[in-house]
């Protein structure tokens, strides 16, 4: 086990900036998902981690040491692809053993390690297997046993699961959560699914566009998001948001006049904006609830999505937004009905007119 | 039913052009056991045949010793052509190094040189050297083929870098990841290659005659070549036929054996 630390990371391609400053501490035995939309760098510093890129800037350290300089294989980590990338003509153990035997290890010994991780991962029937006779799930085992059986101090996924059809990608998930607390291994897994991301971290770094938007515990990302664009990203179905402008504020709270509706109130500290300042306003749809009785805002439902222990509605609101909202269990609410939908003050978020979340304020 | 039919149908046409083109190759083998007699008279169809011009052929010439000239110089050409060809291959597609592409243009303009035109330089420097009548002489020339690199470098672009990567951090050097990766995902680019170079060495004539003058160091194609009289095609057909047969047995063993990877090598290499 080890702790990974990133100074001032940059990277170019050419003259493409890919990664912009990124300093991440990433403590011994945690797991750490770095999360973003495709193309935003991610990969690319998962990359710099193991050693496979040379960062344009900045300096990467293990366990205190910096290892810029250090060959891949030198770093003590060991990395699943996202295309599991398992040598076709070797079978499974083969595979796993490769590193074994390039290190000088014994064939008893190399035998002896790969059977032992193989019944760790129930991977003994697979053992003689070539990857090509192998599931995608089979495949996908084999590429973490490769990776555990050399016992590095780092593991690194790179999108391990995205070539996965759903129902394995939720069994796999489980697997590496499962390994991770048997190992309590350091572990820095790359996705672009917020789902994995909030499930598997013990944090979740959010990059955007080679920035670091926002590092912390999955829920604290998901009650407190620091910007629009981690409001965005973190959760499934997205947060809604709402144009407005401030109203009032005070250290009670502020009040936000919804473009074209009325004046909602939220529990946010907005006394350093101007009055009438342009702001936008954040709701999740588990938080607005759809009712017939009177509401803050209201309008014709136009897609209804039964998922059996919840429903989501799709709402086209008077004031010309739309937005998501969510009933427990089986709503009786109709395509084309009109609805109210309304949300406690605490529930809502603000962001200033660059996208800055307001300090909230949490009930006592 | 009109599936099974239409099969029926696509199978008979099948079988009909292959017949067509087999067709010389048969007539060939044919005329390569009829006696002399027979074709003097134009009998086609003879009821005796004869393995006479094939003992004529063993007796009167050089054809064994030609035979294994020509295993030693293909084999030999065909190895060698693999290590290179896999080696600059792998060089051109995954080491970066300064003026890459350029290297790997040069080689691939390589592909429009007809061969005639390098024949005298070539000549006169193998002269030079002293070399003519030589197995280096016959084999040397052919190694710097740019086919080879070209469908190499293309193949080993093909791998996923992720390959390469995963054998990094597996602790493998260069070389490893050469030999225990690179190459044996290789193999049906290589086996390819390896058909292609060893037939393409097999019927190589033109250098082989103008190098090799000493009739020890022919090869079967210009040995049997050197065995055709003025009046071959009237007085001694069958004789032709039977050395005809002779040269391209191994070939045709080859294509028998490898015909699955000969389609793949020109899908491979972009040859029509």
């Amino acid at each position: 086990m080890a702790s990974v630390r990133l100074k001032g990371i940059t990277h170019r391609y050419q003259r493409t900036e890919v990664l912009r400053d990124i300093t991440l501490d990433i403590e011994d035995g945690e797991l750490m998902v770095i999360v973003g939309p495709s193309g935003c760098g991610k990969s690319t510093l998962l990359r710099i981690i193991a050693g496979l890129e040379r960062p344009s800037g900045g300096d990467v350290e293990i366990d205190g040491v910096r290892v810029n300089d250090v060959e891949p294989a030198q770093r003590g980590v060991a990395m699943v692809f996202q295309n599991f990338a398992l040598y076709p003509h070797m079978t499974a153990a083969e595979n796993m053993g490769f590193a074994l035997r390039n290190l000088g290890t014994s064939a008893r010994e190399t035998d002896a390690r790969v059977r032992e991780t193989a019944r760790l991962l129930q991977l003994e029937p697979l053992l003689d297997r070539l990857p090509g006779q192998m599931s995608g799930g089979q495949r996908q085992r084999v590429a973490i046993g490769r990776a555990l059986v050399r016992n590095p101090r780092i593991f690194l996924f790179d999108e391990p699961l995205s070539s996965l059809d759903a129902q394995l990608r939720i069994e796999m998930r489980a697997e590496i959560a499962r390994l991770h607390q048997r190992f309590g291994s350091t572990m820095v897994y790359v996705t672009h699914d917020q789902v994995e991301a909030m499930t598997l971290a013990d944090r979740i770094a959010i990059l955007n566009a080679g920035k670091l938007e926002q590092v912390g515990a999955p829920l604290d990302l998901y009650r407190s998001p620091r910007n629009l664009f981690v409001a965005r990203f973190l959760g499934a179905p997205r947060m809604n948001l709402l144009e407005g402008e401030l109203a009032s504020a005070s250290a009670a709270g502020a009040e936000v006049r919804v473009r074209g509706g009325p004046v909602l109130r939220v529990a946010a500290i907005a006394d350093r904006l101007a009055a009438n300042a342009r702001v936008t306003l954040g709701i999740r749809p588990e938080h607005l609830r759809p009712g017939p009785s009177a509401g803050d805002l209201e309008g014709q439902v136009s897609v209804v999505e039964r998922l059996g222990d919840r429903t989501l509605v799709h709402l086209d609101l008077d004031i010309g937004a739309e937005v998501l909202c969510e009933d427990r269990g089986e709503s009786p609410i109709r395509v084309g009905e009109r609805v109210h939908v309304h949300a406690p003050a605490g529930a809502f978020h603000l962001f200033d007119e660059s996208g800055i979340a307001l300090p909230r304020i949490v009930a006592a | 039913m009109a599936r099974t039919w239409a099969r029926w149908l696509s199978h008979a046409l099948l079988t009909a052009l292959a017949l067509a083109w087999m067709s010389p190759l048969l007539w060939v083998i044919l005329l390569s056991l009829t006696p002399n007699e027979a074709l003097a008279r134009g009998d086609l169809a003879p009821r005796m045949l004869t393995t006479a011009h094939y003992q004529t052929l063993l007796a009167v010439s050089q054809a064994p010793r030609w035979f294994l000239n020509s295993l030693l110089v293909a084999g030999t050409m065909t190895a060698a052509t693999l290590v290179l060809s896999s080696l600059a291959g792998y060089a051109l597609a995954r080491i970066p190094f300064r003026g890459r592409n350029g290297v790997f243009l040069f080689i691939v303009a390589g592909l429009a040189v007809p061969e005639q035109a390098i024949f005298l330089p070539l000549h006169r420097m193998f002269a030079e050297l002293e070399l003519h009548n030589t197995y280096t002489a016959l084999i040397a020339p052919r190694l710097a083929g740019p086919f080879g690199v070209f469908l190499m470098t293309q193949f080993f672009r093909a791998v996923p870098r992720e390959m390469e990567e995963a054998a990094e951090l597996d602790h493998a050097g260069r070389v490893r990841t050469f030999l225990f990766i690179m190459l044996p995902l290789a193999r049906p680019a290589l086996t390819t290659l390896g058909i292609f170079t060893f037939l393409y060495a097999w019927n190589d004539f033109l250098w082989p005659m103008v190098s090799a003058t000493d009739p020890d160091m022919y090869t079967l194609t210009v040995g049997l070549s050197s065995l055709q009289g003025n009046f071959a095609q009237s007085e001694s057909l069958g004789f032709v036929m039977a050395s005809a047969v002779v040269a391209s047995s191994p070939m045709i063993l080859v294509y028998l054996l490898f015909q699955r990877y000969i389609v793949r090598g020109m899908a491979l290499g972009g040859v029509r």
